[in-house]
């Protein structure tokens, strides 16, 4: 006779955004403990090495450094100086990017076109055009945005191509069934669903903009925060160095921190 | 009697209601009329369906079945409006289908529930697209909510339901545009046998309460020969619709319909006429001798 294929799920159990009580408490709280277990073993770490060698500046000395920088105000005009960089380089590779990456995403013929112009400059190190650049714009904040700019790009365009294009056929025919504009496809249907997979690829972009930004500013900028290390560097000055590298880290992991909290909140509502 | 003829895609004004109390005389219902699909192929095309015809008449219940892979859905496609016709053509209450339509409304196999929506606005879906007030799409939606048996789950997101639940969801949606045909495509094809009995049997409810003409596409004999006033069976690609079998069971159809020995006499024929064509598909792929 007939042949039935089944493949039902349960329905998930009532109560799942309640609050954790009893064994499930505790199982979360073991989870936080382990996840500070890293940040304290890298301090742990940190307070070991520092007496061993000179070349490690002691954590207390690197605090107070960082302290001074702030109170004494040395470090803000490079910090500035990174931070608009970073953000602008950023915004912009991202709104190149996102709309390019739709269109990709959305169109096999286009596809065809570009799929292996950009795999082929994917492998292109960015970093050999900061030459050009520094030769168009001068040394300055024009040529480091423009270099961020370029590194979020890739990341960004990859994965938001790659989602859409993922995005499932039954939720496009839905759409052309209740006969949805182009726009209300791509704002209420394409987007959202493909929103996860573009996040990690902003989130990786934005990673990519800081490190694009710092690597720029080792080899020619008139301002900001890698410039600042490779000058303690080559004057020695461990605390300064390691308190600027500090501070990266922790701007850094923020950022990343509360992209990756948003694209959880995307994945899971 | 369905307001603009307008098929257009970008086109969202208001959902037109359509009087399904009033047919008119000529070209009523759902005609379809030598209706041939061809797909482009990367070598040639493939002619998915030869010749179909056939009328779906105003609040009838009709099933499409056929062996697997024979067309079943892509004509439910062309009646959707989503796919053109080569030949032949699909007209509804005289007019012909040339793109998606307000009158139409489709509910696929595969979830297509929007997973970052709640229960509500996955319902209110559709008229959010024809650009319905939020007030209004919602106070309708939990109307329909209520008729498909999901009150309660109005906040809920897709995952937290079952495979059953999301199949209603999307019934919903499709129900809240007010259609005057309802296109199903396997919709309970994912589920297991006993829910899929249980929905099927609501799906009855509803329909009973709303009476809108349905185009079944299953490939589930009994589960055609339960619901349906008519059985439409395909033979295999290139297709054509081989016979009708009507069902003169008695409705409301109960549990006890199944164990009706015409039940039973209805569901050998439609296996007898469908065995041959499965043979021939399953001998096409090579998968039998």
């Amino acid at each position: 006779m007939t042949v039935t294929t089944s493949a039902t799920e349960p329905p998930r159990a009532a109560g799942i955004h309640e609050e954790p009580q009893g064994p499930e408490r505790a199982k979360r709280r073991r989870l936080q403990a382990a996840r500070m277990a890293v940040p304290i073993g890298f301090l742990a770490l940190w307070l070991t090495v520092s007496p061993l060698t000179e070349l490690v500046s002691a954590p207390f000395a690197t605090i107070a450094e960082l302290a001074d920088g702030f109170l004494s105000g040395w470090i803000y005009e490079g910090l500035v100086a990174t931070a608009s960089a970073v953000l602008m380089g950023f915004l912009l590779g991202t709104a190149a990017a996102f709309p390019i990456g739709y269109l990709l995403g959305r169109s096999t013929g286009l596809r065809r076109i570009f799929d292996p112009l950009i795999a082929g400059t994917f492998a292109v190190p960015r970093i050999i055009l900061y030459p050009v650049l520094l030769a168009v714009f001068g040394v300055g904040l024009e040529a480091e945005t423009g270099m961020v700019a370029i590194s979020a790009f890739f990341p960004i365009l990859m994965a938001t191509t790659a989602s859409v294009k993922q995005v499932s056929e039954s939720l496009l025919k839905l759409g052309r069934s209740l006969r949805a504009s182009r726009l209300q496809t791509a704002a209420k249907i394409v987007i959202p669903d493909a929103a996860p997979g573009i996040m990690v690829g902003i989130r990786i972009g934005f990673s990519i903009s800081f490190i694009a930004a710092i690597i720029a500013e080792f080899f020619a900028a008139k301002d900001g925060l890698g410039l600042m290390i490779s000058e303690a560097y080559a004057s020695l000055e461990l605390a300064r160095m390691y308190a600027i590298v500090l501070l990266i880290l922790v701007i850094a992991s923020v950022g990343n921190l509360v992209l990756w909290w948003l694209e959880r909140r995307l994945r899971h509502g | 009697m369905t307001g603009p003829a307008k098929t257009l895609r970008s086109d969202t004004e208001e959902p037109t209601v359509v009087d399904t109390t009033a047919a008119t005389a000529t070209g009523s219902g759902v005609v379809l009329d030598g209706v041939q699909v061809v797909y482009p192929t990367s070598d040639g095309s493939i002619e998915a369906v030869r010749h179909a015809s056939g009328t779906v008449s105003d609040g009838r219940f009709v099933s499409l079945i056929g062996p697997s892979g024979c067309g079943k859905s892509t004509l439910l496609d062309v009646v959707g409006g989503l796919l053109a016709t080569a030949k032949g053509s699909v007209s509804i209450n005289g007019e012909t289908v040339r793109g998606p339509r307000r009158d139409t409304a489709m509910v696929f196999q595969e979830d297509s529930t929007l997973h970052w929506r709640t229960v509500l606005s996955n319902v209110a879906f559709g008229l959010e697209i024809a650009g319905v007030s939020k007030k209004e799409r919602e106070a309708r939606a939990r109307d329909v909510i209520n008729l498909v048996g999901l009150a309660g789950f109005e906040d809920r997101h897709p995952r937290e339901l079952s495979g059953g639940m999301k199949q209603r969801v999307a019934i919903a949606r499709a129900l809240l545009l007010d259609p005057r045909i309802l296109l199903m495509d396997e919709p309970f094809g994912a589920l297991d046998q006993q829910t899929r009995m249980f929905i099927g049997r609501e799906l009855l409810r509803v329909w009973d309460e709303t009476r809108k003409s349905v185009l079944f596409v299953t490939h589930d004999i009994q589960e055609a020969v339960y619901l349906s006033d008519e059985v439409w069976v395909m033979s295999a690609r290139p297709s054509t619709i081989k016979s009708v079998i009507t069902v003169d069971l008695d409705r409301p159809r109960v549990a006890g319909t199944m164990a009706d020995p015409r039940f039973h006499e209805l569901t050998t024929e439609v296996w007898e006429l469908l065995r041959v064509e499965s043979e021939k598909a399953l001998q096409y792929r090579g998968e039998l001798p």
